[in-house]
């Protein structure tokens, strides 16, 4: 998805339309290259034709694209930052300035949808990199539909990519392999099929790009079919080795593009003897399910300090850390697991809601 | 009398894993987040101790596992000279492999004197000499990274 490489077909969607219905029938991807206006605004059309169950909008650029408004076929603002910006609850980080790859799902909550037919519009700023709007600069726009008629159940192709040279520890791959044969058992309590494959690649184990996305993690992913989520293992995260796991979007993008991944560090679960057992490695596997469940566009259900929760009606918004664990603390996006010192509390759940969302997620098919 | 045998087995253990204090419990619990944690600036702060509250952590928080790795990285950053001793057996002992690899991947966070030492240390004590060459050989600090190359010096 290299910007150079597309600037040759400007235009509005259908003149890049480069895959139409892709592979799987339920899937279709149009691209294109798009400037802002004088606001510094791309406003990106989204025709349905009232089979799409979810759309994902992709956007990247030199600048900073974030999302501003959604707005259906009947002209309505449905979805607006200014609602959220600055709300306790989280419903899409597309919202939020900090990376030059967004991805925006919708709908997110069943009370988002369904999708009418009809032309939906997504406007998008460009924002520079000291905060203003920026007119007239390109980005590329990738749109994504699905046609699932069956949002209970879904399948989720995920690449695992091992960092270079991780996959050569005998013990270690032992130990992931185990990991995910966790995080298939997590999912399928909620109608989400993993369908893996293993891959080895040149990314550093030293996964530096974790925060801040990388054009390496775009090459990497640019290897795969562009629709599926990429989990990348390495032995630690940006040279901190207390880091486990990060999520490269909330929701992330299928397409390739610089932030198209979830790391996790395979050092931070197996501890200071460096070699894991059981409970690691089932937390490992949790770790997985979790940070896969943060790219299909799940947040904590209430975050650390017990002052900012999800969007979702049916996951508690508790205030205090003793109803938080009560309430929540089997839950897989719960942010830390139940532990007495020596040994931690499985975290298999989600709610119906958290259920919906991942399998709304376009990658879950 | 085996019952008085483990009575007496179980008062020992017991004697060995002293309860956490107040203070400990809450670098605990501020470590064991599976995201964001606090600085180690901010968690020097919740203990009147830190240094050997980071250390019970290593020793005696064995779950999460993330938890001993996140206080030992705070010991690395913070209080790397006064732990010297410690940081020296994380990189010999085979039983710490895991703080034996978290130092040498953050090695360039170190006092660049003890960093060397501990880079020899690791690569020619240690229990897996050729994996820490590689990794030292990979440091940002070039007077580290050098230590790694085939001619450099033996302690």
């Amino acid at each position: 998805m290299t910007l150079l490489l597309v600037l040759a077909c400007i235009g509005k969607p259908g003149a890049g339309d480069d895959s139409g219905v892709a592979a799987d029938d339920m899937l279709s991807r149009e691209s294109w290259v798009d400037s802002s206006n004088r606001d510094g605004m791309i406003e990106i059309p989204v025709e349905l034709d009232g089979s799409a169950s979810a759309f994902m909008v992709s956007v990247e650029s030199d600048y900073y694209p974030v999302l501003e408004t959604l707005t259906g076929p009947d002209g309505r603002t449905v979805l607006t930052w200014e609602d959220w910006y600055d709300s306790d609850n989280s419903l899409t980080y597309a919202f939020f300035w900090g990376t030059k790859a967004m991805a925006f799902n919708w709908p997110v909550r069943e009370v988002d949808g369904p999708l009418a037919a009809g032309t939906w519009t997504v406007g998008v700023a460009m924002i520079d990199g000291s905060g203003f709007y920026a007119n007239n600069v390109d980005a590329e726009v990738i749109v994504h539909r699905k046609a699932d008629p069956d949002l209970a159940q879904g399948q989720v192709r995920a690449r695992i990519v091992w960092a270079q040279g991780q996959g050569q520890d005998p013990d270690v791959v032992a130990a992931a392999e185990q990991a995910v044969e966790r995080w298939r058992e997590v999912w399928a309590m909620h109608g989400l099929t993993l369908v893996e494959s293993w891959h080895d690649s040149e990314l550093s184990s030293n996964l530096g790009f974790a925060d801040s996305g990388s054009a390496k993690v775009e090459e990497n992913a640019e290897r795969f079919d562009g629709r599926e989520l990429i989990l990348v293992l390495g032995e630690s995260i940006s040279g901190a080795s207390d880091t486990y796991g990060i999520a490269g979007g909330i929701p992330g993008s299928i397409e390739p593009n610089l932030n198209s991944h979830v790391t996790v560090a395979w050092l931070a679960h197996a501890g200071t003897n460096g070699n894991f057992n059981d409970d690691e490695i089932r937390l490992m596997g949790e770790t997985m399910a979790h940070e896969c469940g943060h790219f299909m566009g799940l947040f904590h259900p209430v975050e650390w300090n017990y002052d900012a929760w999800d969007a979702l009606d049916d996951t508690e918004d508790c205030r205090t850390w003793q109803s938080c664990e009560n309430k929540l603390g089997e839950n897989l996006m719960f942010p830390y697991p139940i532990c007495d010192w020596s040994s931690c509390a499985p975290q298999p759940d989600l709610t119906g809601q958290q259920k919906g969302v991942s399998q709304r997620y376009i990658g879950a098919l | 009398m085996s019952s008085l045998i483990l009575s007496l087995l179980l008062v020992a253990a017991a004697a060995a894993k002293p309860e956490p204090t107040a203070e400990q419990q809450a670098v605990y619990k501020a470590l064991s987040g599976r995201h964001e944690s606090l600085s180690c600036t901010e968690l020097d702060a919740m203990s009147s101790d830190p240094l050997g509250t980071y250390l019970y952590l290593i020793e005696h928080a064995t779950q999460p596992a993330w938890v001993g790795m996140r206080a030992a990285r705070c010991v690395m950053l913070n209080h790397a000279e006064a732990a010297r001793p410690q940081l020296e057996r994380w990189v010999v002992e085979p039983e710490l492999r895991g703080l034996g690899l978290l130092l040498v991947g953050q090695i360039d966070e170190l006092p660049l004197p003890l960093a060397k030492e501990l880079a020899v240390k690791a690569m020619y004590e240690g229990p897996d000499p050729d994996g820490m060459r590689k990794r030292i050989a990979r440091a940002r600090t070039p007077e580290i990274a050098a230590l790694a190359a085939p001619a450099a010096t033996t302690p």
